[in-house]
């Protein structure tokens, strides 16, 4: 069906992708690697085609995204089932690893290394409906029409929520600092 | 801080982070499962060729059949067929027409009992698909 080898060198080269937008979509390293492990064995049922597209890289991105939204939307019906009958009107918070993996060739030095990885957990830590409008929009240049799109929820919504994401993560930065 | 100062300050922090690293056992998951996928692949494709052979197996066997019918009625072997036939008649006129009333009625209970028990369970995998 196709050469292992070349394979292995596409999933190389784009697990970091892949990943990075999984978990940060997602909140959760095990749930992204999961999504992840999807998305490369979709790409290895059309890999002939996808070993020589210049777009590659982008069509990963697009199906990552698309399936960790999915994720996201099923956990949410499913968590508005278990809150009704709870009584309890709050968001699902899926757990999150503190462990973060960020090489420490890429940070200056350790203060920049620490800041760098408080931030990534405040991203992480935000609430679902503040994380994924935050995420879609500082890292895969999305609009707000196109996020209200993606999200099926109104403009004025995503605006509120991003704003507050913002908000949170500032205090989140700011709280550390402090500390 | 204005809203717009707020982005700009989040924009300019978030474009600082590095790409997350994969985890090590990513990679190692994503090829053994894109092996399994493969050998199903290449089971499948072997399955598929099996039924060809089979099928044009069937279709020579026919052909044969066709042949030595044809060879058999050149013959006149067809006239001890008959007698066979009317041998079968008899049989059945002492052994099965008798009975072949209730016979009927049990054919029919079970042919509604399976057609009843198939409508079900079209009915819950239909339910079932549609959730």
């Amino acid at each position: 069906m196709t050469d292992s080898g070349s394979f292995e060198d596409f999933v190389r080269r784009y697990q970091d992708m892949v990943y990075g937008t999984a978990v940060r979509l997602l909140g959760d390293p095990r749930e992204a690697e999961d999504i992840s492990q999807t998305v490369f064995l979709k790409a290895f049922e059309r890999f002939e085609a996808l070993r020589r597209s210049p777009s590659a890289g982008g069509w990963l991105k697009t199906v990552a995204t698309n399936l960790c939204l999915n994720h996201l939307s099923r956990v949410r019906s499913r968590w508005r089932l278990f809150s009704q009958r709870r009584g309890n009107a709050g968001g699902p918070e899926v757990p999150y690893e503190p462990l973060l993996t960020i090489p420490a060739a890429q940070a200056s030095d350790l203060e920049r290394t620490e800041e760098l990885a408080r931030l990534e957990q405040g991203v992480r830590s935000l609430p679902h409906h503040q994380r994924v409008p935050i995420v879609l929009f500082h890292f895969h240049e999305r609009s707000y029409v196109e996020i209200a799109g993606l999200l099926n929820v109104s403009l004025s919504k995503v605006k509120t929520d991003i704003h507050r994401g913002r908000e949170a993560l500032r205090r989140f930065m700011v709280i550390n600092d402090d500390a | 801080m204005t809203p717009d100062e707020l982005e700009a300050l989040v924009s300019r922090k978030l474009g600082r982070l590095p790409t997350p690293q994969a985890p090590a056992s990513l990679l190692p998951r994503v090829l053994l499962e894109a092996g399994r996928i493969e050998a199903r692949s290449e089971t499948r494709l072997s399955r598929t060729g099996s039924i060809w052979a089979a099928w044009a197996a069937m279709v020579a066997a026919v052909a044969v059949v066709a042949a030595m019918a044809g060879t058999a009625y050149q013959e006149g072997v067809f006239d001890d067929l008959w007698e066979l036939a009317g041998t079968l008649g008899l049989l059945w006129r002492v052994f099965v027409e008798p009975i072949v009333v209730p016979l009927a009625g049990l054919v029919g209970l079970l042919a509604g009992m399976s057609a009843l028990y198939c409508g079900a369970l079209w009915s819950m995998l239909w339910e079932r698909n549609i959730e």
